[in-house]
């Protein structure tokens, strides 16, 4: 989970690489979500411990080749995508977060 | 430049740079050296093997001062069935005060076979008022850390326990075999170090990295955390441009969050923002060597532990702030009140680029694994510098 004390945007594009020859562009994006807001011990210019507001939040990291005749809807097709996958990826969290018992047997506490 | 040799396998350059050691359970593989990442301290025992003293329960044992991969060392040959025997060894240095914290370590190595584990079936090590009494170990805190057994002991501030001018720490054998005794020290610490007797200067491990003028780069390192530094969340080891507790902006930190479950993390620090990345914890990072491959390009930071990737973040690396150098370890006055810099070693250090000139990347995820299996070794760094 990243913390920030910078509000996060739920879409950051990393670079757009045009192939113009191909007739192609290149976009590597994140997908923030689970976006919520938190507090963490900040130190102040005067050397004091103090909590500022921050935000925790996490990641999904993929890219993507377009046409480049659609490169002026990327964002509308980022903001789609998002709205289809984040969903998804909330529930490969809950998987995540599962935790296995490092030895044990099968149908029974003995 | 003239190179300084000392005891425990220490070699550096004699402006102080260049800090390494050769020492057999200080570097995670054969072939590579490990940077001194510790603080100098001072050996009570002094390497000096002659002060010990002996109690057999059963077995026996015989003793030959000999030479351990170029050391002094004690040999000692047990014998007989379920033998129980033990070597006491002296400190008898001046007052011991109360409140004083005490580490013994002392390197077991089995002549023919390995040692089924150093425990309370084979060796271990704890702290007496006489020779042999005392045997209840209560605030003994020990361990193990590769081949060598180490114990720490804070006398009691009413002094109650009778430690005044003098006492043992004792190896206990439980199992017959031939064992080596070596690189035996005792350190007015609560941990045990791999630098005494003042070898290493003090300073701190520099990599020149100029990060300003980089779109992608490579850290990857062997890492040895000593435990002590991983027992609550204000002492942490880190990797970064800290100068001072207000005056850096990017670090990795390996620290634990939750008691005793170690984990790595990145921060950075930008206009004003902070930022941490994901955590990776890892309990394992407390107890071996690790290898921590730090990847930036363009705008996407990955870590790697032992050839796996742990954390994939967008995290623009920010400028380093001050000199293009990265800090092992800390500063002195680089904390928040109350928190400490952890120590350890660093081991296999390579720096370089992502990708070659045409792009193409060189350390993908496959080349990682394999420099991870394969342990290749990279070559020490003349420019490489302790100040």
């Amino acid at each position: 989970m990243v913390v920030s004390t910078e509000k996060p945007k739920q879409i950051y594009i990393f670079h757009i690489k045009d192939d113009i020859k191909r007739g192609k562009t290149l976009v590597k994006y994140a997908f923030r979500y689970n976006i919520e807001s938190t507090t963490i011990e900040h130190e102040n210019e005067q050397g004091e411990i103090e909590e500022t507001q921050a935000w925790q939040y996490e990641e999904y990291i993929s890219e993507q080749e377009f046409d480049l005749f659609l490169k002026d809807s990327i964002v509308d097709i980022l903001s789609s995508l998002y709205t289809e996958i984040v969903p998804k990826l909330e529930r490969l969290q809950n998987y995540a977060s599962v935790e296995l018992p490092r030895e044990f047997n099968i149908g029974s506490d003995e | 430049m003239p190179q300084v040799k000392k005891p425990y396998g220490l070699v550096y350059n004699t402006d102080g740079s260049l800090c390494v050691t050769y020492r057999d359970d200080d570097i995670p593989f054969p072939g590579v050296r490990s940077f001194a990442v510790e603080e100098a301290t001072t050996n009570y025992w002094n390497n000096d093997i002659t002060d010990y003293a002996y109690k057999i329960n059963s077995g026996d044992v015989t003793f030959e001062n000999t030479v351990y991969n170029g050391r002094p060392a004690l040999k000692c040959i047990v014998t007989g069935t379920d033998p129980f025997i033990r070597i006491a060894f002296k400190h008898s240095a001046g007052n011991i005060n109360p409140g004083d914290t005490y580490t013994a370590s002392i390197g077991v190595a089995a002549l023919n076979s390995e040692i089924t584990g150093l425990d309370d079936t084979a060796a271990h090590l704890y702290f007496t008022k006489s020779d042999f009494s005392g045997f209840a170990r209560p605030d003994h805190n020990w361990g193990k850390a590769g081949n060598r057994i180490y114990a720490t002991y804070t006398r009691p501030i009413d002094g109650t326990d009778g430690f005044t001018t003098s006492f043992y720490a004792c190896v206990f054998f439980k199992e017959a075999g031939t064992f080596y005794l070596y690189d035996y020290q005792l350190e007015k610490k609560p941990f045990a170090t791999s630098f005494v007797d003042g070898s290493r200067p003090n300073g701190n491990l520099r990599i020149p990295v100029d990060l300003a003028s980089m779109d992608d780069f490579v850290l990857s390192f062997w890492v040895k955390m000593n435990p002590y530094y991983l027992q609550d969340s204000n002492k942490y080891f880190s990797i970064g441009d800290m100068k001072d507790a207000q005056n850096w902006n990017f670090d990795i930190q390996i620290r634990c969050y939750s008691p005793d479950l170690p984990c790595v993390r990145i921060l950075k620090r930008e206009n004003g923002n902070l930022t941490y990345s994901d955590i990776y914890e890892e309990e394992n990072l407390a107890i071996d060597w690790a290898m921590i491959t730090f990847v930036y390009d363009d705008g996407i930071i990955k870590l790697f532990y032992n050839g796996q990737k742990a954390i994939e973040n967008s995290f623009i690396v920010p400028n380093m702030y001050g000199n293009n150098e990265l800090l092992v370890g800390h500063p002195t006055g680089a904390f928040w009140p109350g928190q400490t810099g952890g120590l350890g070693l660093i081991s296999n250090l390579y720096t370089g680029k992502y990708r070659k000139p045409n792009g193409e990347i060189i350390w993908t995820d496959d080349y990682i694994r394999e420099v991870y299996e394969a342990k290749i070794p990279f070559p020490v760094s003349n420019k490489l510098s302790i100040y």
